[in-house]
Parts: C-alpha cells; structure tokens; sequence
C-alpha cells in the first residue's frame, strides 16, 4: 500500500518536473520570484532574529537592566551625566553590580614596536563594567581600583581580535607595556572572543572596540556634567522591574535635591529628566529596532507581493491545464490524486526557490551589515533557524499561493471542461481572481514605490542643502592628539606648525589650515553668548583655527578678517563669529568689535570677523551659533579638553587633482612619528558619508520598489496574456461585428490599466502612513537638532504622484504586449473553432 | 451588388499550398437568397469569411455594389464591412459577460451613433424578435434557439445590406 503511493508520488513527481521543463519561462519566472522574495525575507529575518530577538550573550541576561537619567518618552538608553552616575552609584539598593561606561568609543593611537603608529578603537568603563555584565578576561585580570582612580596607573585590557592581529596571540601579554598616545600602559588582560561589543565613534559609524581603558570617573573630568556615559546594572536576586523603578524614581527626588542644577536640563517641553531602566536587551537594540523592524515589514511586503505574482502565474497555469485535469477525471483520477499531482509542482518550485533564497540571503547578509549605517549589535549565529524559517515560508506560500487558485479547477465539472466550456471571454470566477491577486499586488506595490519615492525625496532634498564649504579638490587629514605630551597648547600648536609648514611647500597645494572639529563632524560645545547680555547666554559650538582656515574651506568672509598669524598667546584674545551668531546677538548692527564670553568668569573675546554658516553636525540641522577661536590663543586647560574629546583635522585645498595621501603622511609622521593619520579623505566624502543613513534607506526602499514594480509589471504581463488568450473568440467576435484593432487595443489597455488605477487607489490610501514610519526611521540616523523630522523630508503628496506615475507607465508597458497581441488577432483564426 | 471574379484562397502548411476556394465566379443580386452547399471542407467558412472582409489573404477581384474590395486596404474594408455586413455565426459567438440588450447593441457600439440612438434602435430590434422579456438575461441564461435568435437580432440590428449566415443552425437541437 505505502509502496503503491510511493511509487505514484514519484510519478507525480517526475511528471511535475517535466511539466515544468517543458515551460522554461514559468518555471524560471516562478523560482527566481520566490528566491527574491525569500532571499531578500530570510536576510532582513537573519538580522532581527541575531539582534532583537536572540538574548544577550551574557549570563543572566534577564537580570541586566540599562539605567538611564533621561527625558520621560525617551526611546529605551542608559545615558547618564557623570554626577548622576556617581550618585545612583552610590545610592542604589537594587543593583548587585552597576558598570559605567563612556558613550562611544573614541580613537588612540597605538605604536607598535617597529616604529610604526596606527589609530585604533577605545571604549573607557569603570571596573564594574564587566563583573556586571558577568565576564571576566580569558587572559590576566579586570582594573583593579587604584587603575580606576582619577591619575590611577595606566591599564588597559585588550580585545581578543587586537590580541591576536598584533601581538600574535602572545599569552604572555599580561602586565607588559604597550604605547598608548605616546604613553606607557600596563596590559591587564585579555578579553574573551566571545566578547565583540559594537559602538557608535561618530554619527552613524558604527565601530568595534579594540581596547578597553579605565574610566577614571571624577567630577574634574570635562565631560563629567554632561550625559556622556552609559550605565548597566545586574538585579539583585528577588528584585523586580517594577521595584527598582519605583527605587529609581525616589531617587530622582533626592539626585535634584542634591545637584540642582541638572533642573536647568528640560527639553522642548520643559520636562525633566529622571531615572528610567530598561532590560539591557531593549536598551541595546532600540536604536535599530524601528529600522530594522520596517525593514522586516517592507520585504514581506515584497514577499507578498511575490506570492501573489506566483498566485497570477499559478492561477493562469493551472486554469490553462482545465482540460488535462478534466480528461483526468474522466479517466478516474480522484481530486485528492489530482491536488497531490498539483503539489508536486508547488513542492518543487518550493524548494528550489527556498534553496536559492536562502543562497541569496546568506550572501546578503553581510553586505547588509557592511553597508548599514546603524551600529548593529553583534549578531548571534542562527543558521539553522534561518534555513528552517526560508524553508517554512517556501512551503507555506507556495501551498497556499499556489494551490488555492488551482482548487477551483479540481471542484469543476469534467465534462463541461473537456466540451471547451462552450463560453467566450473567461469565465466571471477565474477572471475576478485573477483581477483581485493583480490589485492587491498593484496596492502593495505602490506603498512601497511611495516609500522609495518619499525616502529617496528626503534623501535628494538633504544631498542639495548646502555644507557651507567648497568641497571641491578639498581633502581632509584626521590625526588624534591624546596623552600627556598634547595636553599644553604649546606641543599642540607646534604641531600642527611642523605639519602646515611642511604641507605648504608641497607642489599642488594651494591652501592648508587646521581645525578641531571640521563641519559635519563632531566638535566642542559652551555654554556662553555676548559679554554683559546674560540674558542672550545659550548653547554655542566652539571651534580652535588656525589663520586661513575659512579661505581653506572656501567659507565666505562677511565681514571683518580671518584670523592671522598676529593673533597669537600675546595678543588680545579674538573670535569670528558665524553669521547665525551675528543676527542673533547683535541684530541690525555690525558685530565686529564686540565681545563673547565663554563661561561667566572666562576672559572677554573680541570679535574680528563674520563668516558664512556651516553645519555643525548634519545637513539636516538649522546652523547653530558657532566662534571660532585662533588655535594660537587657546589655553592649555581648553586644549587638553578638545585633544582629549575631538581630533584635529588638517584641511589642504589642491589646484587640481594632486595625490596627496603620502605628502600628508610624511608631514605627520615628520612632526610626530607617534601620531598616525586616523583619517584622510576629501572634504566630499565626508558629506556624503554625514548623509549615509537617509541614502542606504532611500537605495534599499528604491531596490524594494523596484523588485516589487518588476513582479507587478510581470505579474500584469502574465495576467493580461492569459486573459487575451482566454478572450481570442470574443475579441474575434467583436472584430467580426465591427471593431477596429485600435478599439481592441484599447479594450485591453484599459482592463489593466483600471486594474492598476485600483490597486493605485487602495495602495495611495495605505501609503498615507508612509511619511510617519519614513520619518521615524530617519530619526533615528539624521540629527536635526531640534528641528523635526518632517521638515528633512521631502513632499508627501509628490512622492504619492511619482509613485502612481511610475506605477501607471509600468502598467502601460506591460499591458501593451498582450493588448498588441490581441489586436493582431485575425477573426477568421478566432472563429474557426465553428 | 457581390461579385466574385476568379477568387482564390489558399493556406500554406509548410511547402505545401492547400488550395480551399480556385477561380470563384459569384454573383448576387440585391434582395436575392443564397445558399452555399457542400461536404466539410468544401471551403463554405472561408468563403463567408472572405465575403465578410473577415479575411483579407486572397485574391481576384471582389465588387461589393461599385466599390472595388481587392483594392481596397484593411481599413477600408473593416469600415464597408461595419456598414453594410452582418453575420450570424453557427456558435452564435454571444460575448458571456454581456447581457441580452448588449449584445445587441455592439455592433453599434463600434460606430458613431449616439448614445440615445443606439437605445433606441436595440429596444426596436429586441421588440421585433419579441425578446424584450430577455433583454436583461446573460447568455448562459437562454436556451440555444434563444441564443441563436439574439445572434441573428445582432447581425441585422444595423441593417446590413448583405446579411451572412454561417451554417446558423448547425448547432441548434432538431425537433
């Protein structure tokens, strides 16, 4: 009995794959849309399950909670201002264990023993950092407590990816030297493989730590009063959320009444910030979890809109093989012979299109995670679930999006298929099935053409707004002065001296200058405004130059002078002021002359000049108050803190296209052969990698879309050609009673073309959500300062035309074959069937 | 008002030439009845195609009142053949997702008659083949006489000059 049905599935089978031999295009069209559709599912569901949704690979992940001092509303963190860290520290009954850590990581610059210095990747933690987190060094120790005291001996504990690429794997590493910033630093350990932690070093950048250095906490730090750390925490056992949120809230009140002063830090609308916790796992992933999940929500999008195109092509093949199934029937074959005959045919398609798709998936995988601009969090492996989740949606979209169109034929009467059907035009069930797949395909097709359109618009839109710099033949040299030796203004300026007057002499060089913290990168903030007007006092960004800095850049002059070589420590200390600055400080009259103070007992400066305005931090944010500083009159408390914090860029304006990698090389290395070049690129790289995220949107939505319109427009083709081939006696009759090729044109013309106009409606409706979810995705990449999201992106109603525009042409064009075809129908081989 | 000299018509099948209709000779008169006999095969179709500019691959003159049809192209004889042909089918060939009052009315659909006009002319044709009571039924709602009959008010609601009729009973049941 079990060998009889065995033998007639392989029949079945080997019949199936003949069937689908013998219609090449078919079966190529159908398994290359499903290997896309599940290709592309199974490489978005690979990084949700690695990231959201597999645990923390620490031990009692459940227990680890991020604590945060933050805004009511605010997206799960664990930001912490160095006094409310110290506070919650010391204060706190339902923590076993709290770790602190800087947020980011920040560039070292690591010598070697050959002479050579490169930069690498720094994370700064308390000692409680990874006892929290439940690891300990696979080599050596954690810090002990003096090396976590503000001017505690120097320790560092190595990456075990650093440890093997540059010490060999050398297990005797623990407790020798290594050169950091030009300093001696102890070896204290080596941390496990298993331990890959990634950051963000910049906006948008995502980076692996290398090495990982005392925090050194103190309220001298200079970065001790802003939220610039990140807590962790392990739950005491017995603890609940609910409890230590009800801790941490008692404990704001105190955290207020022992430091006043953080009730000045309100945001927009005038809240105060307090102690929030989250589980580590949502702290860690809240940065990626809305664009991840969107993703997730735009691929099975195309995944639908790929099984309803299998659904088309299935529909059209199955009602084609009406009369096979009748004869069939007639001959005894039952339905359920004839279901498992149609099954062989969906299981085959099936497992070739999940065995591509999940081929496709494993090689999109990493250039996804190569190209995303988001820090994704360390993946966990997850092969076998990917494999099984690719083989399940196979099976289940091909069954269903396959077989239930064909089921209508087995529940039809054999006889009436085997007399022809006896009917011109196709019957009114297959017609409106096929016409109902076709419009739900077009609606979905269009939210995500209008996704692509709007993200796309946004991006175009932020790629337009000016720098407020020449780009052109413009390139950048990044270098990072930490350590003692850079802590004085004196080493500093003599630096960056040796370096412009080198790189002035080189042939090609037009203009050279130095900054420390170039547009579009990070840089220092004050808080301060003009002298003797506390009342005009607020944020402001500060920036040290060195004379011709501004005609480097190509940043106009408006009025007033740049800042020169007179301007120096003996001078009377000076400024230029951006423009925003200007009209904010001293509307309507000239600012030249005046003064700003940075701090309330910090020494006036005069200001000299007013330049044009740059962006700070992003394209997408308004110009914010800017001064510039002559790198010459910067005391050496101030430089200590922006060596220690941001690296100083040397901007070289070329005449033309000259290489100047190795000149810049040679002039650093000249200068301090301990300083490596931690960047060197052109001014345009930079902003366009400031516009990376809404372009790695806007070109994956782009790539959805235009996956999607390829499988509606294939999908119509498919349609509109069954559908002409079902209707040649009826536009043979029509023909024969008086209409012309033009009107039959017409005829199929405007059968798709309202199927799509349909699907257009619905989907333009459904697409009235897009600019919301557009938006909070790109919120989560592009700084705005404040502004709003919506204001970066680009018209909603335009991007629903274009959308509907594209979406009609491409109806046209895949209509226009068949409906072609069925003008050149001759009634006389119409009608001959008589 | 048809004349037929030295017609021919021919289908290629491969290298062969299959000859269906040699040096047809025809005339007929206005207001006279025709009828073509003989075995399958014969060339019956192909003639009422060619005589209902369905078909255009032949040759040999063709005179349709004074109007030359073998020099006219395929436009100008769909257009004479809208005006003055109708046909009726032996599969009545009614389009199936048209009611009874539509099929009727395509022909005129095909033709600049307005709106008004054309009502008015099928509700005159479904009264004079006594189908009113049917003008609402789809196809598969009527029996085959009945069907037959909506071809036959079809091919003659425009008043055709030469009316053509392709075996119209051959799928009819006898009594």
């Amino acid at each position: 009995m079990i060998g009889t049905t065995m033998n007639s599935i392989m029949q079945d089978l080997r019949y199936a794959l003949r069937q689908l031999r013998k219609a090449p295009g078919f079966t190529i069209t159908a398994v290359l849309t499903l290997a896309l559709g599940i290709g592309a599912t199974t490489a978005i569901y690979r990084v949700v399950q690695g990231v959201l949704l597999a645990p923390l690979p620490y031990p009692q992940p459940d227990r680890l909670v991020g604590v945060a001092f933050t805004f009511p509303q605010e997206k799960p963190n664990s930001e912490q201002a160095g006094g409310s860290a110290d506070f919650l520290k010391g204060h706190n009954r339902s923590f076993e264990s709290v770790g602190i850590s800087v947020d980011g990581t920040s560039g070292v610059n690591l010598a070697t023993g050959d002479g050579h210095a490169f930069q690498i990747a720094s994370m700064k933690i308390d000692r409680g950092y990874f006892p929290t987190l439940g690891v300990q060094p696979m080599l050596g120790r954690n810090f002990s407590t003096e090396e976590d005291l503000a001017n505690g001996p120097k320790a560092v504990l190595l990456s075990y990816l650093l440890w093997k690429r540059e010490f060999n794997g050398d297990k005797n590493i623990v407790n020798k030297i290594v050169r950091l910033n030009e300093e001696s630093y102890t070896v204290a350990g080596v941390m496990p493989a298993s331990l890959s932690v990634a950051s963000e070093s910049a906006p948008g950048v995502a980076s692996t730590v290398d090495i990982w250095q005392p925090l050194q906490l103190s309220v001298k730090d200079p970065g001790y009063a802003g939220d610039n750390y990140n807590m962790v925490a392990r739950l005491r056992d017995g603890v609940n959320p609910l409890q230590v949120q009800q801790e941490l809230t008692a404990l704001t009140a105190a955290f207020y009444k022992q430091s006043p002063f953080y009730q000045q830090w309100t945001n927009s609308a005038k809240a105060t910030r307090g102690f929030r916790a989250w589980p580590l796992q949502q702290v860690v992933v809240s940065g990626v979890q809305t664009s991840l999940l969107t993703m997730l929500g735009a691929v099975f999008a195309v995944l639908l809109i790929a099984c309803l195109n299998l659904a088309v092509l299935m529909t059209a093949r199955t009602w084609r093989r009406a009369r096979e199934m009748a004869i069939r029937s007639a001959l005894g074959a039952s339905r359920r012979n004839l279901l498992r005959l149609l099954m062989c045919e969906s299981l085959a398609l099936a497992l070739a299109g999940g065995a591509l798709g999940l081929w496709l998936s494993r090689l999109a995988v990493p250039v996804l995670l190569r190209t995303a601009p988001m820090p994704i969090p360390p993946m966990q492996s997850g092969g076998w679930l990917a494999a099984g989740f690719a083989l399940l949606i196979a099976c289940v979209t091909t069954l269903i999006f396959g077989l239930l169109p064909g089921w209508s034929v087995l529940r039809r009467d054999a006889g009436y298929a085997l007399q022809g059907g006896g009917q011109i035009g196709g019957s009114a069930y297959q017609a409106k099935m096929g016409d109902r797949l076709m419009i739900v395909q077009v609606a979905v097709a269009m939210v995500l053409l209008s996704a692509s359109s709007l993200l796309l618009g946004s991006f175009l839109k932020l790629r337009s707004v000016s720098s407020g710099v020449v780009a052109e033949h413009l390139t950048v040299a990044q270098v990072t002065l930490k350590g003692g030796a850079y802590a004085n203004a004196l080493h500093t300026n003599q630096f960056i001296g040796k370096v412009l007057g080198e790189l002035k002499r080189y042939p090609g060089v037009q203009r050279v200058a130095a900054v420390n913290g170039l547009p579009l990168d990070r840089g220092l903030n004050f808080g301060g405004g003009p002298l003797g007007h506390p009342d005009a006092e607020g944020h402001m960004e500060f920036r040290a130059v060195t004379p011709g800095y501004f005609q480097t850049m190509g940043i106009p002059v408006l009025s007033g002078r740049d800042v020169a070589e007179e301007d120096n420590a003996t001078s009377v200390p000076v400024v230029v002021i951006s423009e925003t600055a200007a009209r904010k400080w001293w509307p309507g009259h000239s600012a030249i002359g005046e003064e700003v103070q940075l701090g309330k007992n910090a020494p006036p400066l005069r200001v000299i000049g007013v330049v044009s305005d740059t962006h700070s931090r992003s394209l997408a944010e308004s110009p914010q108050v800017m001064i510039y500083a002559p790198f010459a009159q910067v005391s050496d408390h101030l430089m200590k803190v922006i060596n220690g914090w941001f690296p100083t860029t040397f901007a070289v304006r070329l005449s033309g296209n000259v290489d100047i990698a190795t000149a810049v090389q040679r002039a650093i290395a000249n200068a301090d052969p301990d300083i490596p070049v931690a960047k060197l690129t052109t001014m345009q790289t930079v902003i366009d990698n400031s516009v990376a995220a809404p372009r790695f949107f806007s070109y994956l939505a782009g790539g959805f879309a235009a996956f999607a319109l390829l499988l509606t427009m294939i999908g119509l083709f498919g349609l509109m050609s069954y559908q002409v081939t079902q209707r040649t006696r009826e536009i043979g009759v029509r023909l024969a009673v008086g209409a012309d090729r033009g009107q039959i044109l017409l005829l199929i013309l405007r059968r798709s073309l309202v199927l799509a106009l349909t699907g257009l409606l619905i989907g333009a409706i459904a697409s009235l959500a897009v600019p919301k979810l557009a938006g909070s995705v790109l919120a989560d990449y592009v700084f705005t300062g404040g502004k709003g999201i919506s204001s970066l992106l680009s018209s909603g109603p335009t991007a629903l035309i274009l959308a509907a525009a594209a979406m009609l042409v491409a109806a046209f064009a895949a209509s226009y074959l068949p409906a072609h075809r069925a003008a050149s129908i001759e009634p006389t081989e119409a009608l001959r069937t008589e | 008002m048809v004349e037929l000299n030295n017609l021919e018509r021919s289908y290629k099948t491969g290298h062969m030439e299959t000859w269906v209709l040699r040096r047809i000779n025809l005339r007929i008169s206005e207001g006279e009845f025709v009828t073509v006999m003989g075995p399958s095969g014969a060339g019956k179709s192909s003639l009422m195609n060619v005589l209902a500019m369905l078909d255009d691959q032949w040759r040999g003159e063709f005179m349709f009142d004074d109007a030359a049809v073998h020099t006219m192209n395929r436009k100008q004889r769909a257009d004479l053949a809208r005006r003055r042909i109708g046909m009726v089918f032996q599969s009545y060939h009614l389009l199936d997702d048209l009611t009874v009052a539509e099929n009727i009315d395509l022909p005129l659909s095909y033709k600049d008659i307005p709106r008004p006009e054309r009502q008015a002319m099928v509700a005159d044709t479904l009264d004079r083949f006594n189908i009113v009571g049917k003008k609402d039924l789809f196809p598969s709602q009527l029996s085959g006489g009945q069907q037959q009959l909506v071809g036959i008010a079809r091919a003659v609601i425009h008043k055709p000059a030469l009316l053509l009729a392709d075996e119209p009973t051959g799928n009819l049941q006898s009594a």
